[in-house]
């Protein structure tokens, strides 16, 4: 009796374990060879309308050959940019694969690139589409073209064989640079949840390189108010934006005193806002900032180093104005200063609230700026 | 069946992985309270202390009993069988919507090419495996599985701390106060008030001298534990937590150590996933105690697949998919669980206080008895 | 006389009465005759021609002598039996026991009327004397049959202690043992199993440190053995167990007498089989997989690391081909975007799913090493290791596997021989993971692992959790466990074996 139980029981679990092999096909396992490794993605308004030219960078030599019909095809040794027209969809996707022979693999997307007059159209349907997706990554890069995304993609890399990767790490890079800001997808789609905070998204642009070549170099930043791009700020401003939002870890300032031009690195620097609200809705900003660096070079004259303080300090000051002032004629809240005092006056922010961006010019602000470089 | 007892100190501990389990990934806290949901953990451990009164004066007035054995003897064969019935609708019930709910989050975020059937078929067979290897080995890897699951939040903290924004709690204490009150009845009913399972396993407990003590241990540290991750999703998501099914999963997305190493969420998700099929299978083992109560079966190993097919099958029909499976924890759960963790055992108790005389009787009769019957 | 004859026509009618076992008696016929002609027949009616029977006078009385060639020491019998048994000042009828007190000069001499216990010890290599008219023998310790000497262990080698190991001579063992166990409280009770193979086993333990239910239980299972024959500890481990049907075996064995002391000392009772250098420890854990002997004598945080590198060793031989396969072929995200291209480069060719060559690879692994193991000593290291080069180097430049996968496989073999106690076990288990791997990536791996811990926290030794001290978590075993802490911090015995905890301190 006992065995012919113990017999059954083993039958049954034969069976059940029998069972999952008839599940064979159910398990979503893909071969190596069967990726097609996305490194970046660019995004261009088409010429027809209401359509997009969503540009695909894969990693080449891995690749199979694509099937015929394509929209553009462009090659570096190391990469394949596919283009194709049409809504960024599942069915848009899809026809990527079609042609490629490969199912499409966002988990190794290390950028996106987003042309500019797209961005001034509004980016809000497509990041939704990416942000569903749950291989991509929400740390993966946001860069806006000055032009085609496709051409930006397809431009040498200076830092790798490949240049989405080449710009992404020159965006992470930033702390290093302190020429430009970083901002990922998380970082983008904070600002959009937020409920006046404007994101700051790097820019680049094809110069021409030493050789006649186009490279791609950054410059500014585009400033989103939601998901469309409503204005920029230039280079020069964009040490300004740093210096308020606490963001500079290896920043340069380059300032004439007394006849010499001095040049500061600033390897120190923290920033502390203090905020201060009124009754008619405005704000008072108490910007605190501690720097300390060193002074790389002196060229001509013979400043104090008291001189030298204090035409830094100012100099700092000068561009936290400038990228204030860019701020404010755009109605942009660039810096999270109506995000903070949302967060430390809340009975303020309900009432006055709803009028952040039609009292950001009237904000009033204040410095507190020391520097302290290193011995001369 | 044999190798099913435990000692206090291994409750605790299970305990402990048992609350921290149910809020690991999940977000049903979020929605209400938002940048305050770390005190819905809080307030729900409050509102929660009297319920873990009612057990404890259970367990001490029915010292080596279960909660299915209480039952019949407070109310009587008939009638005590009737609400054993209830409590196992209810362990099934729950244990299936558990079970989908880790399905859902493996098929959503790990591996979204695989259909349900065949995960929850290879769940129902591990689960029978481990239920066979009985309650004592599982009791037994519990403190493995909290350390583990404890570990990754701890290093996801260290890895993460610089995304940090402790700004983020800002602004507190600025909802309604019927949302605090929601907030902590889900979290006490939900993922303290499911602890209810382990009163039937009681019976298992070795005896000791400190029971109560490992046991509030272990109830606060799995608080802790879950206060610990909230606060993460708060600190690390701010604006965007609300927003996430499962916001502590999207926490793990933004672990970057460097260039090489930026997509190790499933890592991370790995103890998460251990931690969760140990709930699973605290309950199971109360339904399979519960069922061999209730149809009188000593030997409870004839019940393992019946019970785990039930319930596998029942992961198919419980829900139709995880927004639904929100939908219910965050507006019908607390009530309907409510009634099973709190009334029933009030109840029990109330008429064990009222008829105390004559259950007392009927226990001692029972001793009798069966000291005869070992004589 | 007559009394004798009659019982042997009457054992002969019977025997002759009922077929089957040739040799069966009934009880009186257990005992020897009187007369010597009897009890010679009877004699050697059991054995063939190795039986030497030495006819001889003790006195007037005639005597035999009976011992079997190959088994005894002919010139140990010639030298301290026969010389003091012919002697001519011998008194007459003189009686067994008085041989046994005054004249033999041999040690262990002992008096029998039992015909079984007769035989038995013609077997073990005993001789024995038998007196006409007198039923009884002598049964005279005269063992000398070719054994093996004690030499270095083959299978437990270290660097630092001692070399000797265990022999097939189980009184070589317990003398072995008793060197390094004095105390008198060590014990050895001596039993046998095997219906024809009649093989001696001892149980050795301390008394006063060894737990007497576990003692007793040793006992009670050694006693169920009811087989033809036990040629090998393995059979006693495999009858004794708790879990047959696991894979990990639940009784530990050693080769080394230094390793077994320890185990005793601990609490532990050790058996030993007659015929085996191996000798078995119960209850055994599973931690002692990484514990090695020399781990005492070495520096406390130098063992430590070696611990740890040997558990890290275990993981990787069974998880490493399931992790790889699960990130190349689910989770591909995890792998770093570089290291992902050379993967894709390099498997770009192969004709096989990851998982057919997964498997392939691992089961090549298993025949060269298998095939390794049975190749002449001469030839063999150097046929498996330029195979397995010519094999990996060839397969990749055939396109039949890739580069990664070989090395994840080289790198697996080679940690497998990190922890050969369990190679049997993690061996299945890694084809197991593997399965699961493919099946469900790295979910799969996961539930395959919760199944395994399950199933190894349920296991008990002797009445011991076999995972001890993590699984239940026994915090003053940790010291001894992945960790060796100092012996001086050692102070107390494994929770749960004894009684007698403490072990450093109160000498008297």
């Amino acid at each position: 009796m006992q065995n012919a139980e113990r017999k059954c029981r083993g039958f049954v679990a034969l069976l059940l374990v029998g069972l999952l092999f008839l599940f064979a096909a159910c398990n979503g396992s893909r071969e190596l060879y069967d990726l097609g490794i996305v490194l970046g993605i660019g995004l261009d308004r088409s010429a027809e309308e209401g359509a997009v030219d969503m540009t695909l960078q894969l990693a080449s030599g891995l690749q199979g050959e694509p099937g015929g019909g394509m929209g553009g095809l462009q090659s570096g040794e190391a990469f394949i940019n596919y283009t194709l027209p049409g809504d960024v969809s599942l069915s848009h996707f899809r026809q990527f694969k079609l042609r490629m022979q490969k199912e499409v693999y966002l988990a190794h997307n290390e950028l996106f690139v987003i042309g500019e007059p797209l961005a001034r159209a509004g980016i809000g349907p497509y990041i939704d589409f990416f942000l569903r997706d749950p291989e991509l990554r929400v740390s993966t890069n946001i860069l806006v073209a000055k032009g085609s995304a496709a051409e930006l993609l397809a431009a040498e890399a200076m830092l790798s064989e490949y240049p989405t990767l080449s710009l992404s790490q020159r965006e992470d890079s930033y702390p290093l640079s302190g020429a430009t800001s970083r901002c990922s997808l998380f970082d983008f789609v904070s600002a959009m949840a937020s409920e006046c905070r404007c994101a700051t998204v790097p820019m680049a642009e094809l110069q021409a390189g030493a050789d006649g070549e186009p490279i791609s170099v950054f410059n500014g930043l585009a400033i989103f108010r939601g998901d469309t791009m409503i204005g920029t700020l230039t280079q020069e401003e964009v040490s300004g934006l740093l210096f308020l939002t606490d963001a500079v870890r290896n920043g340069a300032l380059r300032f004439s005193v007394d006849g010499s031009v001095v040049e500061v690195e600033l390897q120190r620097s923290k920033t502390k806002l203090c905020y201060t609200v009124q009754e008619d809705g405005t704000a008072d900003i108490l910007v605190t900032i501690r720097s300390g660096g060193r002074i790389v070079s002196r060229a001509g004259g013979a400043a104090e180093r008291n001189s030298i303080i204090r035409a830094g300090e100012t100099r700092m000051q000068e561009e936290m104005l400038m990228t204030l002032r860019r701020a404010q004629e755009l109605h942009a809240d660039i810096f999270g200063f109506g995000d903070a005092i949302a967060k430390c006056e809340p009975d303020w922010w309900e009432v006055h609230g709803g009028n952040w961006e039609a009292n950001l010019p009237r904000l009033r602000f204040a410095f507190d700026i020391v520097l302290e470089p290193g011995e001369l | 069946m044999r190798n099913q007892s435990f000692t206090p100190r291994q409750l605790g501990v299970a305990l402990a992985a048992f609350i921290f389990a149910a809020n690991r990934f999940s977000s049903y806290y979020t929605e209400t309270l938002r940048q305050d949901a770390w005190l819905s953990v809080l307030l729900g451990l409050l509102f929660f202390a009297p319920i873990f009164l009612l057990y404890v004066a259970l367990a001490r007035e029915f010292p080596g009993k279960g909660l299915f054995q209480i039952n019949e003897i407070v109310f009587g064969k008939g009638i005590g069988k009737g609400i054993t019935v209830l409590y196992l609708f209810f362990f099934i019930l729950i244990n299936s919507m558990n079970q989908r709910y880790v399905a859902d989050f493996t098929v959503n975020t790990i591996l979204p090419e695989m259909a349900l059937a065949p995960l929850v078929f290879s769940m129902a067979i591990v689960f029978a495996w481990v239920l066979r290897c009985g309650l004592r080995a599982t009791m037994r890897i519990g403190w493995f599985v909290l350390l583990f699951a404890a570990g990754a939040l701890v290093l996801s903290y260290a890895l993460l701390a610089k995304q940090m924004q402790p700004a983020n709690f800002m602004p507190a204490f600025r909802h309604a106060p019927v949302r605090y009150l929601q907030s902590a009845h889900t979290n006490a009913i939900i993922s303290l008030g499911d602890m209810l399972c382990f009163l039937p396993l009681l019976r298992y407990m070795q005896p000791g001298k400190k029971v109560l003590r490992p046991v509030i241990i272990g109830i606060l540290s799995g608080a802790a534990l879950t206060l610990l991750c909230v606060c993460q999703n708060i600190l690390v998501l701010g604006v965007l937590e609300p927003y996430r099914l499962y916001p502590a999963y999207d926490v793990a997305r933004l672990i970057r150590i460097s260039d090489a190493f930026s997509r190790m969420e499933f890592l991370f998700t790995i103890p998460a996933l251990l931690l969760f099929t140990l709930r699973v299978l605290f309950l199971f083992f109360a339904i399979v105690e519960g069922m061999g109560q209730l149809f009188g079966i000593e030997d409870r190993r004839p019940l393992l697949l019946p019970t785990v097919g039930l319930c596998a099958a029942l992961t198919f029909l419980v829900v139709s998919g995880s927004g639904e499976l929100k939908a219910f924890t965050m507006g019908v759960a607390p009530f309907f669980s409510g009634f099973f963790v709190l009334l029933l055992p009030l109840l029990t108790l109330t008429v064990f206080l009222v008829r105390r005389n004559r259950v007392q009787e009927v226990i001692g009769n029972n001793a009798e008895c069966r000291e005869e019957v070992s004589a | 006389m007559l009394h004798d004859i009659f019982r042997k026509i009457g054992y002969l009618i019977r025997r002759s009465q009922q077929p089957g076992n040739a040799h069966e008696e009934a009880p009186d016929e257990r005992k020897l005759f009187e007369r010597l002609e009897l009890n010679k027949e009877r004699i050697q009616s059991y054995y063939g021609n190795d039986l030497v029977l030495r006819a001889c006078n003790v006195g007037s009385r005639a005597a035999l002598l009976c011992y079997i060639d190959g088994l005894a020491d002919e010139k140990f019998i010639g030298d301290f039996v026969l010389v003091p048994l012919l002697r001519p000042w011998l008194q007459q009828g003189m009686r067994l026991s008085h041989i046994k007190e005054h004249f033999l000069t041999a040690g262990d001499v002992k008096e029998t009327d039992a015909l079984p216990l007769l035989l038995g010890s013609l077997s073990a290599g005993d001789c024995a004397l038998l007196l006409d008219g007198e039923a009884g023998a002598l049964l005279i310790s005269s063992k000398g049959y070719a054994r093996r000497g004690v030499e270095d262990s083959t299978t437990e080698m270290t660097a630092r202690g001692p070399r000797e190991s265990f022999t097939e001579n189980m009184r070589t063992n317990t003398a072995l043992l008793r060197r390094r166990v004095k105390s008198p409280d060590l014990l050895f009770d001596l039993c046998s199993a095997g219906r024809y193979s009649k093989t001696d086993i001892t149980i050795a333990y301390i008394r006063g440190i060894a737990q007497e239910e576990t003692v007793a239980e040793v006992k009670r299972r050694l006693a169920k053995i009811d087989v033809d024959a036990v040629l090998e500890s393995g059979y006693v481990e495999q009858y004794v167990e708790d879990a047959p049907y696991s894979l990990f075996a639940t009784v530990g064995n050693s080769e080394r007498p230094d390793a077994v002391a320890a185990r005793l000392l601990e609490g532990r009772i050790a058996i030993l089989v007659d015929g085996t250098p191996f000798v078995l420890t119960v209850p055994c854990f599973f931690m002692e997989t990484f514990q090695g002997v020399e781990d005492y004598y070495a520096r406390p945080f130098f063992a430590t690391f070696l611990r740890v590198l040997r558990f890290a060793a275990a993981i990787v031989t069974v998880l490493l081909p399931a992790l790889y396969l699960s990130f190349t072929i689910f989770h591909q995200e995890i792998i770093p975007t570089k290291l992902l291209f050379s993967m894709v480069g390099a498997s770009a060719n192969i004709p096989f799913p990851e998982l057919l060559e997964m498997l392939l690879m691992s089961f090549t692994f298993e025949v060269l090493r298998e095939a390794g193991k049975r190749l002449p000593r001469a030839v063999g290291q150097s046929i498996s290791i330029v195979g397995a080069i010519i094999v990996g180097e060839a397969a990749v430049s055939a396109g039949l596997v890739s580069a990664p996968m070989v090395i994840v496989v080289s790198f697996t073999a080679v940690c497998s021989f990190m922890v050969p106690a369990h190679n049997d076990a993690f061996t299945l288990l890694r084809f197991i993971f593997i399965a699961a791997a493919g099946w469900m990536g790295g979910v799969g791996v996961l539930l395959c692992a919760l199944c395994l811990l399950a199933h190894l926290a349920s296991l008990e030794s002797f009445g011991q959790p076999y995972m001890a001290p993590f699984f239940p978590l026994r915090r003053g075993d940790l010291k001894d466990s992945l960790v060796r802490a100092p012996l001086h911090d050692m102070v107390a015995r494994p929770t749960g074996m004894t009684g007698n905890r403490r072990r450093v301190g109160g000498n008297k």
